[in-house]
């Protein structure tokens, strides 16, 4: 039955591209509807082959060279354009086969005796909102994406929504592809005179539980950090979207200002009361909150907190740079600690047969502040590499910054790892981007540092762009971390998040027929 | 035998003959003239000019070498808002100057530099100035829908991109529905919007730029729809590609989209006449119809390059410009033959570092009239032709543009607009 979904799922697919397809010439199938209404349809078909590079220590054979994924992926944006209202539905549709490798996941343990590729045949809704726009107004309803901030790569304000890096990390390009939109009133109030916009939304609580957060492999499969992989990770801790600090159904919202200051520096000015991205977890041996948790070792949860944030980003002409900045200020951010040592996870018996007092475990809170500074530049490297035209160069640096962090506090800079979080956590990137043969040929070089954890990325690509429809990519997800946990019984107080990536690079091959 | 090549050579001559009272013929509109008969119709005349001097070089080259076609029809000089030529009129007594090679200063509106003298040595930076703030298209322009379409030399059509754009000019409105003649400080000389509609990878991704009259480069702000967020852009990317593929930099835009400090050199060639398309009644793009032969109706797809519309050429008097770019431009030289009855783009002629040709466009035209009645010239279509690649791009517009929507003000353009029509 393994794969059965998945090829329910590209059967209807198939059906839906036809349908697309059928009436349309290059772009979009498009049709007037009369009165000035118009329906579109358009989308696209996709298809991932993932490779293996390196021998993981968490499993039995030699996994390089294997196949670590083949995705489908049918995507169907719909648009209905009045002069008075759009509706606009979106949805998505992917299905995978299950691999060698995976299947051997399986085995192993991975999705604790059940269909590992559940986790990946998904049918989801992306968007479903109607907008309509008085004067300066502008009110959209529905499930939607509402994105703030400046930081690639990381999380600072852009924190409305969750991600779901379950399949494929957070090495999607199209970040959109990644966040977990959400059901919301959104309002844009433009206000011309000053270069600004007002907006403010509302997300009134009826999203389902998996809807709010950062999803992560946590069921042992392809991203399970190492040395997790092929182990089911939930059948001992569970997952509370209805704890009482972070509860789907209280309602979530924030207001941000942008305008320009200065003639042409672009700012933002935001608050936002939201759920804390990635999870922490309410332990079965300190139970917090008034919430006792289901799973055995404790339940992942997302806790509501409140952010004030800022952004700015100008061009300035004198080092024909762009400059960017963006901070996030977030009171009262709780995290685990353990003052034993530990992971942070224990099982309630243990307090209970006295051999560890209840409170070395449990959640604290401490300001974060996380900031970024980023410049863009334009380089010519024409006459150096035979490009088009100028190429795309961006530095960028990110810190997660705890100021009032004491060694004493013990806090985990992941539950689940020893690794105690740090004061700064600094994060420098670097991307390069090249334009070849009219913009058909665009290799790419994006590398990362983790200054303060360790660990590093380098993930060289190239996009082809062949006519209006086929695009193709190859990249190579190369990481190189230190200080990674091997085994389910070794300890590393050095793991940052690029060692969760350990022996787990990645040659990947994308195909995409849009229409 | 000797009867046959007898016959021959009387047919010869006879041919020779035809062929040098033809060459003395005024042709007729609607006359045809291509690879075929191009060098036999060198010097008959068209309304009185020949042929030879209506065709610049690398265009009678394209004629000869690369299937274009013309067909000739009458000059029609264009009509006018009276208000836009008034203040034209009032700019011919030689008020307007040049400030400090930047802006310019007493110009309100109207072409600035409407009588060019040859001798000037400013004559090519007043015909350049002329282009980027006195053509006769009012106040705003909208085209909600345009498309770029990329072809291969061989191969035919490869890419088509939809897109919207639209233009407020911030000084020099004469046609302001509030009589303002500039927005803002009047150091703005024009706002502009790009979004891309076609195809899925490139949907929503959008450009808000704004270009100044004292020189300061352009600032810009993207949106990038794969990530949903608006980010600055650098001021330099006015020498970078038209983004989707395109054979166009930035500074291609109505042939010459830079201020002209930015350039070391704007010489003044002279003044000449050429065949050019201007008030093209052709249907260029039908946007929604099924097959491409219907959607590109202009297009003969069937014969490479099949990248020139098949639209009728008229004499029209020109300004000749000669460019030379700043070092870090991909350009060595450029050519600029600007409308002379009234600044707009005809062609630009694109010369490599080395000296060797490599580019060609042609702007096509059209006097229509804005939302309020009053007549306007604005570019209708166009093309940009690399020959080094022999890659070609097309762009043509909706087939009803909008120009000078009263209800259309400043702040249609600005970042907020930009995130929210991207993100839509």
């Amino acid at each position: 039955m393994k794969g059965t979904s998945g090829k329910r799922v590209l059967a209807g697919a198939a059906v839906a591209l036809a349908l697309a397809t059928g009436a349309g010439p290059a772009g979009a199938a498009s049709y007037e509807l009369g009165g000035d209404a118009r329906l579109s349809v358009n989308g696209y078909v996709r298809q991932w082959l993932s490779f293996n590079l390196n021998d993981m220590p968490d499993t039995p054979d030699n996994d390089r060279g294997r196949l670590s994924m083949a995705r489908s992926q049918l995507r169907l944006d719909t648009t209905l354009s009045t002069p008075f209202l759009k509706l606009v539905a979106s949805g998505r549709a992917a299905g995978e086969i299950e691999t060698g490798w995976l299947h051997d996941l399986e085995r192993q343990g991975a999705a604790g005796g059940s269909d590992l590729m559940k986790k990946y045949n998904t049918l989801d809704v992306r968007e479903f909102w109607a907008e309509t726009t008085f004067d300066r107004l502008t009110v959209r309803l529905g499930k939607q994406q509402v994105v703030w901030g400046e930081t690639d790569f990381f999380v600072a304000s852009d924190m409305v929504h969750g991600f779901d890096y379950s399949w494929r990390a957070m090495l999607e390009t199209e970040n959109e592809e990644l966040r977990k939109p959400l059901i919301l009133a959104n309002a844009i109030l433009q206000v011309p005179e000053v270069d600004g916009s007002l907006q403010a939304f509302v997300r009134p609580g009826l999203d389902r539980g998996r809807d709010i957060g950062n999803t992560f492999d946590t069921w042992g499969g392809r991203w399970s950090p190492q040395p997790y992989r092929g182990f089911w990770r939930d059948g001992f801790v569970g997952r509370d979207a209805r704890h009482p600090e972070g509860d789907v159904r209280d309602p979530t919202y924030g207001g941000r200002w942008r305008g320009m200051i200065a003639g042409d520096i672009n700012y933002s000015l935001l608050y936002l009361r939201t759920f804390r991205p990635d999870p922490i977890v309410n332990p079965a041996a300190n139970p917090y909150g008034g919430r006792t948790p289901g799973g055995f070792l404790g339940d992942d949860f997302h806790p509501i907190v409140n952010v004030f944030g800022a952004t700015a980003s100008g061009y300035v002409p004198a080092i024909d740079a762009v400059l960017s900045t963006e901070v996030a200020y977030i009171p009262d951010m709780p995290y685990n600690y353990d003052n034993l040592g530990g992971t942070g996870l224990y099982p309630a018996f243990l307090v209970s047969a006295g051999a560890i007092p209840s409170n070395a475990v449990g959640i604290r809170k401490t300001d974060l502040v996380r900031w970024m500074v980023r410049s863009d530049f334009n380089v010519d490297l024409r006459n150096v590499l035979g490009t088009d035209g100028s190429s795309f160069l961006s530095f960028q640096l990110f810190d997660s910054w705890h100021p009032g962090l004491k060694d004493s506090d013990n806090l985990l800079y992941w539950p689940g790892f020893q690794t105690k979080l740090k004061q700064h956590a600094f994060t420098l990137t670097g991307v390069l981007q090249l334009s070849y043969f009219n913009d058909t040929v665009k290799p790419g070089l994006a590398a990362g540092w983790d200054i303060s954890y360790g660990g590093a990325f380098v993930i060289p690509s190239v996009d082809f762009v062949i006519g209006d429809h086929l695009r193709i990519r190859a990249e190579a997800d190369l990481f190189f971390a230190r200080g990674a946990q091997s085994s389910q019984t070794d300890r590393s107080d050095d793991v940052g998040f690029i060692s969760f990536f350990d022996n787990n690079s990645q040659f990947v091959v994308r195909a995409t027929y849009q229409f | 035998m000797r009867q046959l090549a007898k016959l021959c050579a009387a047919a010869a001559l006879a041919g020779a003959a035809a062929a040098g009272a033809a060459r003395a013929a005024e042709l007729p509109p609607g006359t045809v003239i291509d690879a075929r008969t191009l060098d036999a119709r060198m010097k008959d005349t068209f309304q009185g000019k020949t042929i030879a001097s209506l065709l610049p070089d690398k265009l009678a080259w394209q004629v000869r070498e690369k299937g274009l076609t013309i067909t000739l029809k009458a000059s029609q000089p264009w009509t006018v808002d009276r208000r836009y030529q008034e203040w034209t009129e009032k700019n011919r007594a030689g008020g307007v100057k040049i400030a400090d090679g930047k802006g310019l200063e007493n110009w309100q509106a109207g072409v600035p530099f409407p009588a060019i003298d040859a001798a000037d040595p400013q004559a090519g930076t007043k015909a350049v100035w002329n282009l980027l703030v006195g053509q006769p298209v009012g106040c705003y322009w909208s085209q909600p829908r345009y498309t770029f379409v990329t072809f291969d030399g061989t191969g035919g059509i490869e890419r088509e991109m939809l897109w919207r754009f639209s233009r407020i000019n911030m000084v020099g409105r004469y046609c302001d529905p509030q009589g303002k003649l500039t927005l803002g400080d009047g150091s703005v000389r024009s706002k502009e919007i790009l979004v891309a509609l076609e195809p899925f990878d490139m949907r929503g991704t959008g450009m808000l730029s704004a270009q100044f009259m004292n020189g300061d480069v352009a600032r810009s702000w993207a949106y990038v729809r794969s990530v949903r967020r608006v980010r600055t852009i650098s001021g330099s990317s006015w020498m970078d590609p038209v983004g989707g593929g395109t054979d166009m930099v930035n500074d291609d835009v109505d042939t010459f989209n830079a201020h002209p400090s930015w350039y070391k050199g704007l010489k003044y060639l002279g003044k000449r006449w050429v065949l050019a398309p201007a008030n093209t009644d052709a249907v260029l793009w039908r946007p929604d119809a099924g097959s491409k032969k219907d959607m590109y109706p202009a297009l003969d797809l069937t014969k490479a390059p099949s990248w020139y519309p098949a639209v009728a050429y008229e004499p029209r008097e020109v300004h000749v410009v000669e460019t030379t770019p700043p070092p870090e431009h991909p350009y060595g030289k450029k050519i600029l033959y600007i409308d002379a009855q009234y600044p707009l783009p005809r062609f630009t002629e694109i010369y490599d570092k080395r000296g060797d040709f490599w580019k060609w466009g042609t702007w096509i035209s059209k006097n229509e009239r804005d939302m309020e009645g009053n007549p306007v010239v604005g570019t209708y279509a166009g093309g940009m032709y690399d020959f080094k690649r022999n890659h070609g791009t097309l762009f043509l517009s909706t087939p009803q543009p909008i120009y000078n929507d009263p209800k259309a003000t400043e702040n249609e353009l600005s970042v907020g607009v930009l995130e929210a029509i991207g993100g839509g």
